[in-house]
């Protein structure tokens, strides 16, 4: 008897172990798959980028964006997880931060520890998300070295300094007044909008894109199905993007990031409700589809922030009517003389000040964990005004720090020529797609090889 | 190079090159971010002559 009750006790521990084995490695598997799906945003980036550019800049806009993630991640794990750690208590080191220095043990491959790494994958790629937000505003004129060290410092730097105070459990946003935040719509959006109108005003607007008196030209998307495809892979990056904002706790219940009870399916309804409001908006105001698809993207940024709390026809309604106002508010931009090319101080800006500050309208009064103060109005405007100066400031300072050592914007004869032409090696369509061509290519039945003739 | 620092599965933890090695961990790392600060400075002087080169062109 006593050895059966022996043994018994022995299957139930190794249930045990297996059992907390197989839920760490299914946390694992849902950040790795969450990091994965965001790599779509970057495609959607990359494609709606160069939709947005004149063919004559088509694949300097590809580099530009391709290199930000690749300067981002490696410098994200440099300092950036580092500072997440480090600063939620403000400008003070928290204990415990220097596991996030790049020289800790948990910053490499470790058995005991499974979460570093996926957490600091996922973490990494909210940080080239944020950086891309900048990247499709400045396309067309802005040097591509001054662009990576911005890039960098949004990146790396300024977003993450936001999600430690206002996206982290013991951020002092939080902790102080209640700031709810959920699926980041002030620590990404709204800093990266805030951060690229600052840019924006030193970077100037593209030549041609305003008149002797002001009025604006249109400097037409060289493919807008390109742009619109671009932003429905967006979209469905921002189901990993989403996903990768809630915290799988093996064994119990899903919490957003403030440790607050909360399930994926409030995730799934109010995404979706915010997408498809987003979308019916932009279609009222502007029959457009490059606008109905921005449209629903800042659907779901406007409603991020309560993602977890919403009743889904809220969401909705929020979604609709921010999808009407952005376009009016790209407009009062461009009517102001900053030259946007792509609307992301419209679509991340407003949107994720609207995100956030709709919360404190419709959200006010959902209570807290650990003793944080619950959810008002005047916290979340709190939250608005730190993100908005932090992103604003630094993105107006070293860009005017740039502009005055010339290093900010490439001269006025390149980009009257076009930076393909000028910077990069290949052409975007060698077919001389919208400009007359030279020559052009025939088939010769030899498939190894064409033969080039005078166009006719 | 023998950069393990286990020589057993056994009870290993973190097991990355050079885990327990200060001088290849940190050359790893110096070198990595040295590298990215030469990258934005040799791109900013091949820009520029690359625009200078453009800008002479008659």
């Amino acid at each position: 008897m006593d050895q059966q009750i022996i043994d018994l006790g022995q299957k139930v521990a190794a249930l045990e172990a297996a059992s907390t084995m197989a839920n760490t490695i299914n946390m694992e598997i849902f950040y790795w798959w969450c990091t994965a799906l965001m790599i779509t945003i970057h495609a959607g980036f990359l494609a709606y980028e160069m939709g947005a550019s004149r063919a004559k800049n088509v694949l300097a806009s590809a580099i530009k964006n391709l290199l930000a993630f690749a300067f981002v991640c490696p410098t994200f794990f440099f300092f950036g997880w580092w500072i997440y750690n480090a600063f939620p208590g403000g400008l003070t080191i928290a204990d415990g931060a220097s596991a996030a220095l790049p020289w800790s043990m948990s910053m490499g491959p470790n058995l005991s520890d499974n979460a570093t790494g996926v957490f600091w994958a996922a973490f990494a790629l909210f940080a080239a998300t944020t950086a891309s937000i900048l990247s499709g505003a400045v396309i067309e004129r802005i040097r591509l070295t001054a662009f990576l060290v911005l890039a960098v410092i949004l990146g790396s730097v300024i977003w993450i300094l936001a999600a430690a105070w206002g996206w982290h459990p013991s951020g002092w946003l939080t902790t102080k007044f209640g700031f709810h935040d959920a699926a980041a719509a002030g620590c990404v959006h709204l800093i990266a909008g805030a951060f690229t109108l600052g840019v924006l005003l030193n970077l100037g607007p593209r030549l041609g894109k305003y008149n002797a008196d002001g009025t604006p030209n249109a400097l037409k998307a060289h493919s807008v199905p390109l742009t619109v495809v671009g932003l429905m892979l967006i979209i469905v990056g921002f189901f990993g993007f989403l996903g990768g904002c809630i915290i799988y706790n093996p064994g119990g219940q899903w919490t957003n990031i403030f440790g607050q009870p909360a399930t994926l399916s409030s995730f799934a309804f109010n995404t979706l409700m915010g997408f498809a409001g987003g979308i019916i908006g932009g279609w009222v105001k502007t029959r457009d589809p490059f606008w109905m698809m921005s449209c629903g993207l800042v659907g779901i940024i406007s409603v991020a922030s309560g993602l977890d709390v919403w009743y889904p026809p809220l969401a909705f309604l929020i979604g609709t009517f921010t999808g009407i106002v952005v376009p009016m508010i790209a407009n009062f931009i461009e009517k102001k003389g900053i030259d946007d090319a792509v609307g992301a101080v419209a679509v991340h800006g407003c949107g994720g000040a609207i995100g956030v500050l709709v919360v404190g309208v419709f959200a006010a009064g959902y209570p807290n964990v650990n003793g944080a103060p619950p959810v008002t109005f005047f916290g979340q405007l709190v939250g608005f005004v730190v993100m908005s100066l932090l992103g604003f400031v630094p993105g107006y300072a070293i860009s005017a720090v740039m502009k005055a050592m010339g290093t900010l914007r490439v001269p006025r004869d390149v980009e009257i020529m076009g930076l393909d032409l000028v910077e990069v090696p290949i052409e975007a369509y060698p077919e001389n797609i919208g400009r007359p061509a030279a020559e052009t290519l025939v088939p010769t039945g030899d498939f190894g090889s064409a033969t080039a003739v005078p166009a006719e | 190079m023998n950069s393990s620092p286990i020589t057993s599965w056994d009870g290993a933890t973190a097991y990355f090159t050079f885990a327990d090695s200060g001088l290849g961990l940190w050359l790893s790392l110096i070198g990595s971010v040295a590298l990215l600060v030469a990258i934005i400075w040799y791109g900013t002087r091949h820009e520029s002559r690359d625009f200078a080169k453009f800008l002479k062109k008659p």
